[in-house]
Order: structure tokens, then sequence, then C-alpha cells
């Protein structure tokens, strides 16, 4: 049974520029890359796969529109979890994907895994969009059952147990295959690659498709803002004790002690 | 606008309520397990009361919802886990459109238009979305109402065949003072070294009056903390007076956390980590040197 | 067999243009490069001398990420609240362009990916990889080892690989200056005003004076399409004992020449996007650096081709022709089938037809820089000169000549050492 790891192109969060005076948000420019809990999802992947006697195979469905810059960001996001250990790569990328919401996201990359796949292995949440709406909704459009926020997999036979958490209590249920699961970041501590083992993923298969939109939208960004948030940056100089007390001081004229 | 509203806490149901009253008339969804706090549900038009279904029966759930969704426009579901849960699985279901963790929700030109922090917190998304809408809403936003009381409806359990099955629930240490509701935070990060170190963050806390919060790795993933409680993005946003960050590198998920703090203290030994953007005070110093001094002066100061 | 024919330690200009040139060639080429992206941690003061890249590239401004042509340079003295600027003209004879290394360097990068190099960033190259006193491969992060032909380190000023292949001594901190260097945002149209500047014309301005309190270095600014490029480089390496104390120096002196009255006007309005600092090898220690060795040779700052005059830091142009002609010895090399050091000398053969000559020019120019009252008496005279020239204030004036005997002997320089100095500057501009 074959494994798809989802890996969603993400603005590196760290690195996206906004302008708090002016509301500017610096998208084109800043980099993109794979979230770091797709990492964790490779990781389990590549576990999984022994077990499962499979491939594992990551797919990205691009919503960077499809400039040269975000292509080779794309590519090299997913020379990244091939190096991994992942066995190949399909992308799928073009021009009007950047306005493809989740609900159209979903339909298409579900043509991409009905059939081919047993089980789908996700993030909780994506690094620049945190919402987690895809794979829940990915699982709808297979009608496979969905269960979020992994901190365990093991394969027992047909099924897999996932343990997962949620915020009152720990669960551990018991899922038939073909299922999709999103994990979180503490299922496990994802490899770093080697530099050999980058030059060989690659060599690793990556097909790159292009996408056209099987629906229309259902959402629209209407506008992106920039919450302003001012923080007076004041560094404290000076020895432990000085340090101390200035700082206690700018406490009691703030008023919060 | 009818709107259908359901979540697993009882408590963030009834701030669901509010929220859904600025869009029409309510029902409130309850299961089976939460029919003893009927009687607090104020505000909704009606309740649904479904005995056959327990909330943790999440196949279920959607399969309810799903079903019952097709009489309303919005559905309003929590932003705690298994709330963001349903919310895909439910708009998909229903062809809907869907938004997590939103903040505002209103209605303009016919379209429902909400507010979510997107971008790791460093951006708000406005969104028009279609209807029907499947959302959740963010915890704290809305005040549970006072007064109104609903009518009770009994529906039916959905009968399906489920694919996950539930073997085992532990409970989860329960969180003592909420850390959205408290004035003063001391958020510890892995620049402690181990367990034992975080002694020193909470006798801080406690000359402050305040309360130890976490950053994810620490509480989640090195399990650190009485209970598995973390300041972010994917945790709580917390707002209080003073905020003193320890040892945390203050990346962009964390950041996004402590917006809404009014003082930011940081006490790092790495003048360059991003959490000094954040911070109205910032000191470049060893928290195994810095924090015993602040925390003996304060309490020089508190006790005289 | 080795895992390839060449692997090029650093992707900045001089490693990048050797694995464009080699793997053009047809050779198996790995870059590795420890930033998270070629450029994305590299400065410089903000100029490209584009006699070198030209060679490589004909005509490459069309296509390269550069900001703005130089067509105007300033040069000016600074001595407390006020200040003298001379403003030179004329098209200088070889072109030059600023540029944003984060941008440029990239592309160069890719240029070497498109012909066919493998280029990976986010790898932090250790140590050579030495056997039997030859360099076989590197050594990378995690121990990991990875054999080649012949080595290039391109790493840079503190070029580790040269030190550990045993090249170049140890640098003490001596052998370094500083350079600290912000972006500011400003409009493009602000920009083109306030430096006079018509579209894709540049600025190039440096500036001498008290700001540096006698410590050789200065000012500089450079403008590109939509932001300067600002900084100050001080010979700073011998005056403090650790690196917070150098940097806070840099940060007091950047402010301070961000605020002189003359300097403030370019930039108010203008939007801070970035602060990074850099160390400048010292021509110097040249005299220390051998550039081959079994398997191995050295380009750019690495080798020490960088020239630094005080106050502007050349180096770009160098560390691309160096490259270029170690990517001429190492084709050769790997064509023979012989990458002793006995082969790779054609290396060294080839910059002192060329590169060399040009460099030791550039060098004789720091010499004068050198001289310490440039960066103190001078800038004084000149302000207080002028200014007597120029203002009336009724009161009787004394000739000029006086008036400048007098300065001169208040900073104990002779009148004819002075002409002397002043000559000598003009003459290397
Ligand atoms: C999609 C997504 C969602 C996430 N959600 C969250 C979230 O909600 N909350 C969250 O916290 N994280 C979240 N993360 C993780 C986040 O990206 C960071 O990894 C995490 O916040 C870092 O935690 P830290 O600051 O404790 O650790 P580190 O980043 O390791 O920082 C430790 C800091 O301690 C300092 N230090 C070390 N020793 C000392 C000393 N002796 N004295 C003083 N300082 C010292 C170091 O300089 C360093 O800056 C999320 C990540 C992703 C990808
Ligand atoms: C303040 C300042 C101003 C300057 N102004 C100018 C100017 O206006 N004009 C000009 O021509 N020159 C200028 N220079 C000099 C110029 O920056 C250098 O001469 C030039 O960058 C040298 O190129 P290079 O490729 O040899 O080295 P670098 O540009 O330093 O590139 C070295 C690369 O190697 C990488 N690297 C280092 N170590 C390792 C490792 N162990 N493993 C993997 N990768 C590694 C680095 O990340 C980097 O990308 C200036 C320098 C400074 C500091």
């Amino acid at each position: 049974m074959d494994i798809a790891v989802l890996v969603k192109q993400s603005l590196d969060v760290q690195e996206l520029r906004v302008d708090q005076d002016t509301g500017k948000i610096y998208i084109e420019d800043a980099p993109t890359k794979a979230g770091d809990i797709e990492l964790n999802a490779t990781e389990e992947a590549v576990r999984l796969k022994e077990k499962l006697g499979g491939k594992a195979i990551a797919i990205m469905l691009s919503t960077g529109g499809a400039s040269g810059k975000r292509q080779k960001e794309a590519r090299e996001a997913l020379t990244r979890v091939l190096a991994m250990g992942l066995d190949g790569a399909v992308l799928i990328m073009g021009e009007g994907a950047e306005k493809g919401d989740t609900y159209v996201i979903a339909k298409a990359l579900a043509e991409e895994i009905r059939d081919k796949f047993g089980l789908v292995l996700a993030a909780e949440g994506s690094e620049d969009n945190f919402s987690g709406l895809l794979p829940a909704r990915l699982a709808a459009e297979l009608g496979w059952p969905y269960v979020a926020y992994a901190t365990a997999i093991e394969v027992e036979g047909d099924h897999v147990k996932v343990t997962r958490s949620l915020e009152d209590f720990e669960e551990v249920v018991r899922v038939k295959f073909p299922a999709v699961i999103s994990v979180t970041q503490e299922i496990n501590k994802p490899r770093v690659p080697k530099l050999v083992e980058i030059v060989k993923a690659k060599k690793k298969p990556l097909d790159q498709k292009d996408f056209s939109p099987p629906v229309e939208p259902k959402l629209t960004i209407r506008e992106l803002k920039v919450p302003k948030v001012e923080r007076k940056q004041i560094v404290i100089e000076g020895d432990v004790e000085e340090a101390a007390e200035k700082l206690i001081q700018a406490l009691k004229e703030e008023g919060v002690l | 606008m009818k709107v259908l509203a359901f979540s697993h806490s009882m408590d963030l149901a009834l701030e669901l309520v509010s929220a859904g009253r600025e869009l029409g008339d309510v029902s409130l969804l309850v299961t089976s397990d939460q029919e003893g706090r009927i009687n607090e549900v104020k505000g909704a038009k009606e309740v649904l009361l479904c005995k056959g279904l327990d909330s943790g029966d999440q196949e279920g759930l959607v399969e309810l919802i799903s079903g019952l969704a097709s009489d309303y426009e919005v559905v309003l579901l929590a932003s705690d886990r298994r709330g963001r849960e349903l919310v895909g699985q439910v708009a998909h279901r229903l062809g809907a459109s869907s938004a997590v963790d939103v903040s505002s929700l209103s209605v303009e030109d016919g379209k429902l238009v909400v507010e979510r922090m997107t971008f790791g917190g460093k951006a708000i998304a406005v969104e028009e979305m279609s209807l029907p809408a499947v959302i959740s809403v963010q915890k704290g936003k809305f005040k549970p109402p006072e007064e109104g009381e609903p009518s009770v409806r009994e529906v039916s359990a959905p009968s399906i065949e489920r694919r996950v099955e539930v073997i085992e629930r532990k409970e989860k240490p329960k969180v003592g003072v909420p850390l959205d509701k408290a004035e003063i935070v001391v958020a510890v990060g892995r620049g402690f070294r181990k367990k034992e170190d975080l002694k020193l963050a909470y006798e801080l806390a406690d000359v402050l009056g305040g309360v130890v919060g976490a950053t994810r790795p620490v509480a989640a993933d090195l399990k650190w903390m009485e209970e598995e409680v973390w300041i972010g993005i994917s945790g709580v946003r917390i707002a209080p007076k003073l905020l003193i960050v320890v040892g945390a590198s203050g990346q962009q998920q964390f950041a996004a956390g402590i917006m809404d703090s009014k003082v930011v203290v940081a006490v790092n030994t790495d003048s360059k980590a991003p959490i000094f953007e954040q911070a109205d005070y910032g000191v470049v110093m060893d928290l195994y040197e810095f924090l015993p001094v602040l925390t003996k002066k304060l309490k020089e100061i508190k006790g005289g | 067999m080795a895992d390839f024919d060449v692997i090029v330690v650093g992707a900045g200009p001089a490693g990048s243009v050797a694995s464009y040139l080699l793997a053009k060639r047809g050779h198996t080429v790995l870059t590795v490069e420890r930033g998270k992206r070629p450029g994305a941690k590299n400065m410089f003061g903000g100029r490209l001398y584009s006699w070198s890249l030209e060679r490589i590239f004909p005509e490459f401004w069309k296509e390269a990420p550069v900001e703005r042509e130089v067509t105007k340079e300033v040069l000016g003295f600074l001595h407390g609240e006020r200040g003298v600027e001379i403003r030179l003209s004329t098209r200088p004879k070889g072109r030059s362009f600023t540029l944003l290394r984060a941008k440029f360097d990239q592309w160069l990068a890719e240029k070497a990916e498109d012909a066919g190099a493998e280029v990976i960033s986010g790898f932090k190259v250790e140590r050579p990889l030495i056997r039997d006193g030859r360099v076989v491969g590197i050594v990378a992060e995690g121990d990991e080892e990875m054999e080649a032909e012949v080595v290039i380190a391109a790493d840079g000023a503190l070029s580790f690989m040269a030190e550990k292949a045993g090249l170049r001594p140890k640098l003490s901190k001596e052998d370094f200056a500083v350079g600290a260097k912000e972006v500011i945002e400003l409009p493009k149209e602000v920009i083109e005003d306030r430096f006079g500047l018509s579209e894709d014309e540049g600025a190039a301005q440096l500036y001498v004076g008290d700001l540096t309190e006698g410590v050789i270095g200065g000012g500089f600014i450079y403008t590109n399409k939509e932001s300067v490029s600002l900084g100050v480089v001080m010979r700073i390496g011998s005056l403090a004992s650790k690196v917070s104390e150098i940097s806070t120096a840099m940060w007091e002196v950047t402010e301070k020449f961000k605020s002189h009255p003359m300097i403030r006007r370019y930039l108010e309005g203008g939007k801070l996007v970035e602060y990074s600092a850099h160390i400048i090898p010292e021509t110097q220690f040249m005299r220390g650096v051998k550039l081959y060795t079994d398997g191995m040779v050295v380009v750019g700052d690495a080798a020490g081709f960088c020239v630094n005059y005080g106050v502007t830091v050349r180096g770009m142009d160098f560390a691309i022709e160096s490259a270029r002609a170690a990517a001429e010895a190492v084709h050769h090399a790997l064509e023979s089938g012989d990458t002793s050091a006995r082969s790779l000398s054609k290396y060294q053969e080839i910059l002192s037809s060329g590169m060399l000559r040009e460099f030791e020019t550039a060098k004789k120019a720091v010499d004068l820089m050198e001289d310490e009252r440039l960066y103190s008496s001078i800038p004084k005279i000149a302000v207080e000169t002028l200014e007597h020239l120029f203002l009336v204030d009724g009161k009787p004036k004394e000739n000029l000549y006086s008036f400048l005997r007098k300065e001169f002997s208040e900073e104990g320089i002779s009148l004819l050492s002075a002409l002397l100095l002043g000559w000598k500057a003009l003459r290397s501009m």
C-alpha cells in the first residue's frame, strides 16, 4: 500500500516582511518552503512505508502561482522531503492556483490520490495558514475516515492505531484503511538529510503537472491587513543587578507591577 | 439568517450562541453527554437535543451536523481541536465554504465576511464566504448571552457504519488558572535546560502573582509542564498586562499568541533572537543568572 | 572514483562563477553553500566593477539584477556638524553598478545551476578532506565525506578551508577591518531627486572625517533603485578586544554618520530594512597565502583578493576574475588527469599575467589611504578652508595663504606634505 504525503508550498512566515505603517505585505519577496510539520508527516511516512510494503510519495499542489521563482522553490522543497526518504514526488502547479480555496484544492488533490494510495498523511496545519481544513476536506471528498492531531501511529494489519492529542484528553483510535491522518509536531523528530541524500534526491522522480481548477472557489480573500503591534524594543543594559533594577523601575513606570 | 451551532465544550457552545446571534437565529445542537447543562443555554432560538449521540463520536457528529445543516445557512463550531476537525469535513459534505479560528463575522451584501489571523499572525485576512458556510470561532471572542429561553426539540442520531473506533481515552490534568485569563504570565522556552530549572520561572511568577506558560516544544514535546497547554497560533492566545518571556526565541508561531499582551519583557542570551522585536523591554542575559536576581529584588519590594 | 569532478565550497560570486564555468565545460560540479540560499547572508558595500564579469557574461547588466549604473562619484569631508562634498560627474572609464547581494548572488548561482552544477544550500562544509597530504574532497557538517578530483575554496574572507589545508596562517583580528551596512528604503523619485540622478543612474558617495575619531575608515552611500546602501568601514580589529565591543562601536559610528546634517537629508523619511556587519580581509596578509595545493585551489576573498581602500572595499571583481582563472586551470588539470599542485599552479600563472597586476595597482592606492591624516586633519582643513573662503561675517579676513598655514601648523602637517597627499589622492582616484 502506498502512502501520499501532502506537502504545501508555504510562505516562510518568519521571513515574510510586513510594513505596519503602510500595511504592505511583501508576499512576492518572501521565500517559500515545505512546512515544518510536513517534515514530521514525511518522517512518519518513511517510517510506515516499510511496514506497509509500498512507496511513499509527496504531493504538492502549489498555490504560489507559476513564477519561475516559485517553481524553483517548490522543487527545492520537494527535494528536501525526497532526501528524507520519500520515493517520488508529484508537483501540480499553474496559473490560477493561487485563487484556489481548500474546496478547490481538495477536489483537485483527490483526483491525484483516489485509487492510487491507501493512506494520506498531512500536517495538522500548514505553516502559513494553519487551518487544517485541507486534509479534512480531502477525506470527505474521498469518502475516507479522517483522524487529526496524531502523536503516534502504529500499523496493525488492515488498520492503524492512532494516538491523538486533544485539549482535555488523549485518545487512542483504530482506523481502517484507506484513511487520511494529520500529524502534530510532536509525533517524531524529522531526520536531517545528508548532503549525499540531497544529491540523490535530485535524481528521484518528480512528476510535474499543470493545474487547472476543477471547480470554482467558495471563498475569496477580500483584503489582507497588517495588525499593529507597537513594542518599545528597549534593551536594558548593565550587569545583572543593574539590569534587574532598571527593569523593575521600568515596569513600575508602566504601572504593571 | 439561520445558524446551527455545536461545540464539544459547553462553555464554548455558549460563546457560539453569542457569535451566531450576530447573524440571526441560532439553533444549538446538544449531545447526550451535554444534556445536563441544557438549562445554561440562553439566547438561542432552540436547542436540538440528540440523546442518541455522544460528543466523543466525531464520525457521528459529521453525519448528524451535515444532515441537519441543510436547513441552515451557517454552521458555527468551536476552534478547539475537535471542533476544527469537524469544520472541513462538514463543509465539504455540504459543498460549503469554510474558515477556522474566525475572530469576527458579519453579513455584507448577502455575503458572509469573516476575519482571521494568517501568515503566522503577521496578517489578518478578511474573507468573503459564499453560503452555506461552516466556520469555527476563535475562543474567548464572544460573551455568552444571559437571557432568552430556547425551546427544545429532539433530533435522532444518525445510523452509519463507524470506521474510526475509540479504544482508549485518558483525561489530561486540568488547567489551573487558564493562561488566557491571567493578568501576569511568565512564558518559558527551550532556553531552560531541564524540567527542574523551571522552578526559577515558578518562583518569579509567584512573587508577581502570575502563572507560568510555555512554548509548544516545552509543553507538548518535552512535556515539562503540569498540563499540555502552550502559547501561540496552535495553542492559546494570551492578553496579560505583563508578559515575561524567558528563554524562548520568539518564532512567529509563538509570537502570534502574545500580540495582545500589554507589556512584554524578553530575557534571552541571543541578542539577535526575534523575541526582542516583539518586546518592550529586552534583557540580553543568561536566564540562570538574571532570574534569581530579579526574583530576589521583586521579593524585597513586595515583602517590604 | 570521486563523487564529483569538482566541489566548490561557497556560492558567493567567486564560487558561482567557478561552478558555472566548469559545469559549462561538462565537468560534474557540486557547490555547497552554508546559507539558506546563495546570497542570503552575504553583504558588501554596494558597487560591482563590471570588467571581470563582462568577460563571462557580456552585457550582463541587461539580465542580471543590478540596481543602478554608477555615474556620479562624491567624496565628502565631514567635520563636526559641517561638511564638504566634491562631486565628480564624468562618466568613469570602466562601468560599475550598484546591486544587492541577496538577489545578485542568487542570480549567479542560478547561472551555475542552469549550466549543470548541483548547488546545495543550507550545508556547512567543515573542512577539506585530506588523505596522504592531498585534498581529496570535503567534510560537510555531520562528519559527512564527499570526494572530488579538485576542491575550490570560495568560502570568503574567513576561509577555514584555506587555513585547514595549510594554505594560509591562522588569522588574528589585526588582519581584518570591519564593515557595517544598512539598507534604507526610499521611493525611486526621492532618490533621483536627492542625489541628482536620472533614471537608472547611480551615485557612489564616500565620506571621511572625525566620524571615525581618527581610525582609518569612513562612511559610504550607494544608491539602489528603491533604496540606498549606507554603511561604515573601520580598521578596528586591533582596537577592540571583544566582538561585542566592535559591533557596538560599528553601530555607534553608523548612527553618527546617519545623523550628520549632510547625510541626514539624503535619508529623511527612509525605512531601515536591513542591517548587517561583516569582516574585510586586509590585503597585507596576502603575503602569507598560497593559492593552490594538491587537489585544491583558493579563490576570491578566501585567497585575500580584496582591497580595502579605507572607506570603500573592492573585491567582487577580483573574486570573479580569480574564479575565472581558477576554472581555467582546473579544467586543464581535469583534462590532463593531473590535479596535483604542480598542475594547478597554472592558476597562479594565469593570474600573474593578468589580474595580479591590476590587484597590485589597486593595493598601491591603499598605501595612500593608510595615511591617517586623511581621516582627521584633512577633512577639518577642507571644511575650515571653504568656510574661510565663503563665509562673510563683517570682520576683516586673513588672506588665504596665512589662514592655511595656521590651519596646517595647528594640525602639525607641513604645507608641502599636505599638498603631496592631496596630489596623490587625486591621482589615485
Ligand atoms: C505550524 C506551526 C505551528 C506552531 N505553533 C506553535 C505555537 O502555537 N506555540 C509555540 O510556542 N510554537 C509553535 N510552533 C513552533 C515554533 O515554530 C518554534 O519552534 C517554537 O516556538 C520554539 O520554541 P522555543 O522558543 O522554546 O525554543 P527555541 O526556538 O529553541 O528557543 C530557545 C531560546 O532560548 C535561548 N536561550 C538558550 N539558553 C538560554 C539561557 N541560558 N538564558 C536565556 N536564553 C537562553 C536561545 O537563545 C533561544 O532563543 C509551531 C510551528 C509550526 C510549524
Ligand atoms: C562592508 C563591506 C563592503 C564591501 N564593499 C564592496 C564593494 O562595494 N565592491 C566590491 O567589489 N566589493 C566589496 N566588498 C568585498 C566583497 O564583498 C568581497 O570581496 C566578495 O564578496 C568576495 O566574494 P567571494 O565569493 O570570494 O566571497 P563571499 O562573497 O564572502 O562568499 C563566500 C560564500 O561562501 C559561503 N561559505 C563560507 N564558509 C562556508 C562553509 N564552511 N561551507 C559552505 N559555505 C560557506 C558563504 O556563505 C558565502 O556565500 C565589501 C566587503 C565588505 C565586508
